[in-house]
């Protein structure tokens, strides 16, 4: 009986796994489509720009201002739901001194006209932020958004590599046509190197990428930079670009690469700096609604939950355990291995095997010529002496500014029309050579041509005649 | 986790088989000469060369590729012999 089963069960596991698949990845896109987007609305203040999401009022409830440590805390009226005003009305201040604050909407907003109100907040010294948004129907308030204080923008200017900005914001809706972006990066002296790259991406994503993707999958990058840093740094870029309505995909990346930038280094650490954000132009499209949900959901549960911990997504393959159970989840946690374990498997195999004697001798060669740390040239200083008696000339020569005085000059020299040095125009063309020539090497030497080449034609008859 | 737990596994493995051997960081000092401070000491100066002679230090990366490239083949054919691959 059981012998019967077992055919059975396993031609039904693909279709079972297919529709498990298919069920997890249309529900929340449906659901999506249903719920729309966050209504967002703008408020400046102080010279701060804010977006925050637009509650609507359903229950009473309380916002503790977690974000408001030190000095005080207020909530204004913007008008009402249909007219916002930018001339804000004070409605309840909360002290001026101590904190952490709590809002009680029923006691705090009483006898408030419905319409729409800010939760401000300032620490000393320091201009008020909006800490959400909400609306006043007159007599309850919700403060579910307001839990998350604004985040601080990113200076930039110091620290480890990293993407520090990215604008649009991720799921906002923006009008079009005009689209204005902006990207800012830091780069660590210690990351600088010859294969350090920051890409730039930009691409529609209506069409692209999900169903008619398998037809036509000529993906056009609307935006498509890369940086090749020189020097450690601040590195920003921003444009304005017109754009169609429809979904959108905008995303950028820090990568070190090997072999003149053909291949990513999969042993450097700055791989996992990369962001993708999704946005739409004016109205947004059902494929670009499935195309931007199903990656936000799988982006999610793949990368960004695995990046972090393995062990939270495993916690969810118990159907009664107390994080839920995720079967998508469950297989990442299980056979995705994330960042920390992979960073620690290959830092193992590094101080366990490949720093072993002898090979260790042939790690740290390597490691040496493939560092990218410069040393001062030596100088020289020659002294001669004169024709009187205790008089010398000295003659300094120092090979570093020669160098650094030949290249500023080269640097110099630019093309009439594109205004590029020297550098931009035939760095490509001279990795493209010797690439191509290593390349011929390698294949030749893999084929043999060379061999058969150098023979002479008595050989090669010879070798005709065994044959 | 799995996959990782393999990963870990092998690599733990090999490690252990290879404990017996000293570990080294730097290369030895032979005679009085520290080769491992005069080599920092000579990639350095010959990167600050490349900082204006851009394009030798392509060809230096495609040096270094060859010399990877020689490295492998030698190892492979020390592990599999005359079945490697431009062996013939």
């Amino acid at each position: 009986m059981i012998n019967k089963l077992i055919p059975i069960v396993n031609r039904f596991i693909p279709f079972t796994l297919v529709l498990l698949c298919a069920i997890s990845f249309i529900l929340p896109s449906t659901a999506f489509a249903s719920t729309q987007y966050y209504y967002y609305s703008s408020y400046a203040w102080g010279g701060l720009s804010l977006e925050y999401p637009l509650t609507t009022v359903s229950s009473v409830g309380t916002a503790s201002l977690d974000g408001i440590n030190d000095q005080v805390a207020r909530v204004n009226s913007i008008g009402t739901t249909t007219t916002p005003d930018i001339h804000v009305t004070n409605i309840h201040d909360y002290g001026s001194s101590g904190g952490p604050y709590s809002i009680d909407a029923t006691a705090d907003l009483a006898g408030q006209p419905a319409g729409n109100y800010i939760i401000m907040g300032k620490d000393s010294g320091n201009p008020y932020f909006g800490y959400c948004f909400f609306t006043w129907d007159g007599s309850a308030g919700d403060f579910t958004h307001c839990g998350t204080p604004p985040a601080t923008p990113d200076a930039c200017d110091s620290g480890d590599t990293r993407i520090c900005g990215f604008t649009p914001e991720n799921n906002s809706v923006v009008t079009g046509p005009d689209v204005d972006f902006t990207f800012d990066a830091w780069l660590a002296a210690a990351d600088l190197g010859p294969g350090e790259r920051i890409k730039v991406r930009l691409h529609n994503i209506d069409q692209n990428v999900l169903l008619l993707g398998f037809l036509s999958n000529n993906d056009t990058y609307i935006i498509n930079r890369t940086f090749i840093p020189g020097e450690d740094g601040h590195y920003s870029y921003s444009t304005t670009t017109p754009l169609a309505d429809g979904n959108y995909r905008l995303e950028a990346w820090i990568e070190k690469t090997i072999f003149f930038g053909w291949i990513k280094n999969p042993f450097d650490s700055t791989q996992d700096q990369v962001i993708s954000k999704q946005f739409i132009v004016g109205t947004s499209t059902l494929i670009g609604n499935l195309t931007q949900n199903g990656f936000n959901i799988l982006n999610g549960t793949l990368v960004g939950e695995s990046a972090t911990s393995s062990l939270a997504l495993v916690a969810q393959c118990n159907p009664l355990g107390a994080y839920g159970f995720n079967m998508v989840n469950c297989l990442a946690g299980l056979f995705i291995p994330d960042s920390a374990q992979v960073s620690a498997t290959i830092q193992g195999m590094r101080d366990g095997i490949l720093t072993r004697l002898p090979w260790g001798y042939f790690t740290r060669f390597a490691t040496i010529l493939g560092s990218t740390a410069t040393t001062s040239l030596p100088s020289y200083t020659v002294e001669f002496a004169q024709n009187t008696a205790g008089d010398t000339t000295t003659l300094a020569f120092d090979p570093g500014d020669m160098l650094a005085g030949g290249g500023a000059l080269v640097d110099s020299i630019h093309d009439p029309y594109n205004n590029k040095t020297l550098k931009d125009i035939f760095e490509p063309i001279v990795q493209l050579v010797v690439a191509l020539l290593v390349l011929f090497t390698i294949v030749s030497d893999l084929t043999g041509s060379h061999k058969d080449s150098a023979s002479s034609p008595g050989d090669i008859a010879s070798k005709r005649r065994r044959t | 986790m799995i996959i990782a737990f393999l990963f870990n596994l092998i690599v733990l493995i090999i490690s252990a088989v290879f404990s017996i051997l000293p570990q080294v960081t730097t290369l030895p000092t032979i005679a009085g000469f520290d080769i491992d401070a005069a080599l920092v000491t000579g990639m350095g100066e010959v990167n600050a060369f490349f900082t204006a002679f851009w394009f030798a230090k392509y060809m230096f990366l495609g040096f270094l590729v060859l010399m990877s490239y020689y490295s492998l083949k030698l190892i492979i054919r020390f592990i599999v012999g005359h079945r490697a691959p431009g062996s013939h």
